[in-house]
């Protein structure tokens, strides 16, 4: 993009910027009016609809909303289905968070030199693009337990000498979707990652080397430092999806038509439950509540996450 | 261009099999395929008991999909009664949780349908609590096509007379066309004729016998908590009756658990089982155990009674000639019960309050009970009726044999306890205790006490 | 170019090879193969296989009757071509299960709202990065909180309002669809013309564009990469959406692709139907999968450079 050098007639030029910027100014809201307006009525309302609802105990089933306090929120903390949610959805963000992007460092440093990276790279986002429910029914002949003819997965263990995993045990359950998830996921943010990477100077990697660094090292005072502000939107990004888990979940460690057991639940889960009812009533006044509960982590989580990665832009 | 073939591939693949129109016909297609389905669809429609004076329409969401054995025959039925009655039918097929995701949400609204289906339990929870349903009182009276013979006359009274089809005035708001029941399922073909046994012992003994043949004993899908539920409430239904096991799970202090002694005997005699149960059972997915006692590698299985259509479907697909005998029996009485209960469901049709055409809905309820349409059900769909007069698939008859018999105590599947607080008690309460009771995690004692403490505590907190 | 000499050229002298630079030794301590090399290329390929066996799995499922899928799940097909009907686990899911109808319904649906979503969303980003409004950025901000916002929060409230208005159906889903896809379509676009310069802008107010016309003209092409993927990305995401779908969809002929596959996984496995649904499922993958092969490379590039920024 050449830039343009302007002959210097500050007067002119400031009289014609002045009357530019404030036709350009006009503009604004019919350009972002629509969207803001979509956005307002269909998501921000709602929203506060939701919060004001929580505080009523309404059974969304053409009765009326009554107003009772701040019930719903000591119900939910006391159920134990709601502490295995907010558990179960705290270790899909975190550990989920931490294995996806260890691993979409180590696949960009693998795949940069690789012959064909860029199609693996292709291959490696095939999850994000099918529906859970399929993945969700694939994962669980992958994990099945059945002695005489074990699934992939014991399959490969019994191969290599091990005992037969009971792998979708309810205890065992969040283990496995964590890692599911962490196969799932990476795909997606392996892209981004290797993106920012790719922008890296390659002189910088060939004098550590020279210098004598390991890949630790290189890792950690190179890559790391240059590519922190994806990463900090990488990571803004996860933590606001992980929160929402609801179908992988659903589908893998339950049968998929009814809620799993609450040990395996989510906080979108729990949700969906009081939203249309585990076996009739629903409940919504206490499903606003858990919402309530979700927008607040999400918030929480994000400003905590971006305070983290706070520090000046290296410009290269 | 790439994507310019690349539609044209499509499109053409897609016109082939628009060609290629039909699939496969209710009742499957191979060894196991149910005898006279083409004939009850094919035969002729029954007259109507009751003609709709003004109404020319009316809407019904419905629990089963298009191509189920159930939608075919309604289907039927619509045919039917439109050619005698002249009344269009505008039919959703919504699938099984049309009530709670569809159904529910249009409460709120003025946009209901007129006339729907689901279990008795659901619906109670659901849909007549917060005051969705009407009373179906006045299709009790109504004629059914059969010269003077009302509804009334052909239903069994327990299938609709009971406290759950109540509304909160007392009148009933569900007319039942189908009956489930549960029972323990083996195929004669390996297991050999096996009679009712009387008691526990004789029950375990064809388990060792199972076992001793080199096969798993029961098959049980572990991540479905209906079916884990199966085996205690049977049992205590056993001990304390029809309503003990509700009465119990509502007891807000949770010592009935403890007062009763017969609570704790049924978990006893509960524990006796999980050691017969196939192994990984409590790592499965549903429905690979099912399908496993289907492909013999388990002698029996507990489920409720459509095992027989869900199984048959499985092998018919595969078209390779396996073919199960079903046969059945009842949970025996153990040791110090007194009540002799058989499990029982009703599911049918309701009618919302907000219907516009509740007149040509009930007309249509009252129609489909005449015996030429609801023969439909066990004929291509494998479930039992509500009706006595109506005969049933081999395979069942050992189920309704038990429905019908007198001395039995009917009571409603799970006792109800699955539709407590909305599900919140049973998923709260009740499942992790069985799961662990199951699992051998905790002892039979300790179970009840669990129910007892857990279930206390479950009740504080609903305030 | 050489001039024409009148004499022969003499014999040139032979130019010195210019040999290439000799690699620098490797500096002790560092090794080429590092454990962590070798431990990271076992585990892309063995993802990169566990994926190719995601697909391998669908295609042959698809093919299978319910017995093959639970007894011989990693094997070939047979039992449907042994009876010669090789085909019909996909004509029960385009028939019976109305697959065939709702593949229509989608693609107009899923292309519209995405369509409407960009054109409705660009400008809004563009607003918001380069008019220089005060209280942009904030706004910004405020857009893009509302991607966290778990969809199960605002159903029943958004259906109770749409149905008063009786636009609890296909069309309410279309407005959805485009309300719920804006933060990040905005998001994403906001980066996009962030990198742009700024010299382009004044180059075309200088040549006497309004700006209007600036930005039609100017801006907007150059976002093309940006937009293709915002149309990507929310096209698979609408594509596999099932939530709204199945408490705004009440009318069978309307279904979208997954609510119809959705109330098919419900009833599939009370008639075993097992090998319909695999084939239901292919048939909801495969069109978003051959869209992102002939888009991959848009897709990722259009990533990356939103999120470089």
């Amino acid at each position: 993009m050449a830039t343009v050098t302007t002959p210097a007639t500050p007067p002119a030029r400031a009289v014609k910027a002045g009357a530019h910027l404030s036709r350009k100014k006009r503009l604004f809201w019919p350009f972002a009016a629509p969207a803001l307006v979509l956005y307002l009525a269909f998501l921000v309302l709602p929203t506060i609809a939701t919060v004001v609802l929580s505080f009523t105990s309404w059974a969304g089933a053409g009765d009326t909303p009554e107003p009772n306090g701040v019930t719903n929120y000591t119900q939910m903390w006391a159920s134990d289905s709601f502490q295995y949610a907010f558990r179960n959805t705290l270790i899909y963000v975190f550990l989920g968070g931490i294995g996806t992007f260890a691993l979409a460092f180590l696949f960009t440093m693998v795949l940069r030199d690789m012959k064909g990276g860029k199609i693996v790279r292709a291959i490696l986002f095939f999850p994000n693009i099918v529906a859970p429910v399929a993945l969700g029914m694939f994962l669980g002949f992958v994990f099945k337990y059945q002695p005489g003819k074990q699934g992939l997965a014991n399959y490969v263990l019994e191969g290599l000498g091990a005992d037969a995993a009971k792998f979708l045990a309810p205890s065992n359950v969040t283990g496995v979707v964590t890692a599911s998830l962490i196969w799932a996921s990476s795909g997606f943010y392996i892209t981004i990652l290797m993106a920012a990477v790719d922008r890296i100077p390659p002189y910088l990697y060939e004098d550590a080397e020279l210098g004598g660094a390991s890949p630790w090292q290189k890792f950690r005072n190179i890559t790391l430092p240059m590519t922190w502000d994806v990463v900090g939107v990488a990571g803004v990004l996860w933590t606001i999806n992980a929160l929402k888990i609801f179908e992988l979940v659903f589908v893998l460690a339950g049968p998929g038509t009814y809620a799993p057991p609450n040990e395996a639940w989510t906080l979108g889960i729990y949700v969906f439950d009081r939203t249309f009812g585990s076996n009739g009533t629903p409940d919504f006044g206490a499903a606003c509540a858990c919402a309530v509960a979700m927008i607040a982590l999400v918030s929480v989580l994000v400003v905590l996450l971006r305070r983290l990665m706070r520090r000046d832009a290296i410009q290269f | 261009m790439r994507v310019g073939r690349l539609t044209a591939l499509t499109a053409g693949a897609a016109l082939l099999l628009a060609g290629c129109g039909g699939g496969d016909t209710a009742g499957g297609t191979g060894e196991n395929a149910l005898p006279g389905v083409d004939q009850f669809l094919d035969a002729p429609c029954p007259e109507a008991g009751v003609k709709p004076a003004t109404d020319k329409e009316f809407t019904y969401w419905s629990m089963w999909t298009a191509d189920e054995p159930q939608g075919k025959v309604l289907q039927k039925a619509f045919k039917c009664f439109q050619e005698k009655t002249g009344v269009k039918v505008d039919v959703q097929w919504l699938g099984r949780k049309a009530y709670t995701q569809n159904l529910v949400p249009a409460l709120n609204t003025d946009a209901v349908p007129d006339l729907f289906d689901q279990d008795v339990s659901k619906v109670g929870a659901a849909v007549m609590t917060p005051g969705g349903t009407q009373s179906v009182d006045d299709v009790f009276a109504m004629k059914v096509g059969e010269g003077d013979k009302t509804v009334k006359d052909v239903l069994s009274p327990s299938s609709y007379d009971f406290p759950q089809n109540k509304d909160r005035e007392g009148h009933n708001f569900m007319v039942p066309y189908t009956i489930q029941s549960s029972a323990w399922w083996f195929d004669k073909n390996t297991a050999g004729d096996i009679q009712q046994p009387k008691t526990m012992d004789e029950m375990i003994g064809l388990f060792d016998k199972a076992k001793s043949d080199g096969k798993a004993a029961i098959s049980l899908d572990g991540d479905i908590p209906f079916y884990n539920m199966y085996f205690y409430t049977q049992l205590a239904e056993r001990y304390v009756g029809a309503g003990g096991l509700y009465k119990a799970a509502t007891d807000k202090t949770g010592q009935a658990w403890k007062t009763d002694p017969g609570f704790l005997k049924a978990a006893t005699e509960t524990a006796k089982l999980p050691k017969y149960f196939i192994d990984g059972w409590d790592a499965a997915k549903f429905p690979q155990v099912q399908q496993r006692w289907a492909d013999g590698d388990s002698r029996f299985l507990y489920v409720g009674s459509w095992a027989p259509s869900e199984t048959r479907e499985y092998l018919d697909k595969q078209g390779a000639g396996t073919k199960i005998n079903y046969g059945s029996f009842q949970f025996p009485m153990p040791e110090g019960a007194t009540h002799d209960t058989v499990e029982q469901m009703s599911i049918g049709f309701s009618v919302t309050k907000k219907a516009k055409h509740a007149e040509a809905a009930k007309a249509f309820i009252a129609y489909f009970l005449n015996k030429d349409l609801l023969a439909g059900i066990p004929v291509v769909a494998d479930n039992l009726v509500p009706r006595a007069d109506l005969a049933v698939p081999d395979d069942l008859k050992q189920v309704k044999a038990a429905l019908d018999d007198p001395k039995k105590e009917h009571v409603l599947q799970y006792d109800g306890i699955d539709g407590i607080a909305g599900g919140k008690w049973q998923t709260d309460v009740f499942d992790p205790a069985d799961i662990a009771l199951l699992k051998g995690q905790i002892t039979p004692q300790q179970f009840v006490d669990q129910l007892a403490t857990k279930g206390a505590e479950f009740w504080k907190n609903q305030g | 170019m050489s001039v024409t000499d009148v004499e022969a050229p003499p014999r040139p002298s032979p130019k010195p090879v210019r040999k290439p630079p000799r690699k620098p030794r490797p500096a002790p301590g560092s090794k080429r193969f590092s454990p962590l090399r070798v431990l990271g290329s076992t585990i892309v390929w063995l993802f990169t296989a566990g994926n190719i066996l995601v697909l391998y799995w669908l295609l042959t499922a698809s093919f299978k009757t319910p017995v093959e899928i639970f007894t011989k799940p990693f094997d070939l097909p047979y039992q449907w071509f042994k009876v010669g009907k090789p085909f019909r686990n996909f004509i029960y899911a385009w028939n019976n299960a109305g697959f065939g109808e709702a593949v229509l319904t989608t693609v107009v649906l899923v292309g519209l709202a995405t369509v409407v979503t960009v054109a409705v969303s660009a400008p809004c980003a563009y607003a918001l990065t380069r008019l220089g409004v005060r209280g942009s950025g904030p706004m910004t901000n405020v857009v893009a909180i509302g991607m966290g916002v778990p969809f199960q929060t605002v159903i029943i409230p958004l259906f109770v309002v749409l149905s008063k208005v009786h636009l609890d159906n296909e069309y309410g889903l279309f407005v959805l669809y485009v309300a719920l896809s804006i933060p990040f379509t905005v998001f994403l676009m906001t980066g996009f013309f962030r990198s742009l310069p700024d010299e382009l802008e004044e180059a075309a107010a200088l040549d006497g564009a309004s700006p209007m016309r600036t930005f039609f003209s100017v801006m907007l092409p150059l976002t093309r990469g940006g937009m293709i993927t915002a149309l990507t990305l929310n096209a698979i995401g609408l594509w596999n959406e099932t939530l709204l779908a199945i408490v705004f969809l009440k009318d069978q002929a309307h279904f979208t692709l997954s609510r119809a596959l959705f109330t098919f996984y419900g009833a599939a496995s009370y008639q075993s139907e097992y090998g319909g649904l695999i084939a239901g499922v292919a048939i909801v993958v495969l069109p978003m999968l051959v869209l992102y092969l002939v888009l991959a490379r848009r897709i990722i590039t259009g990533l990356t450079l939103g999120a470089g920024k």
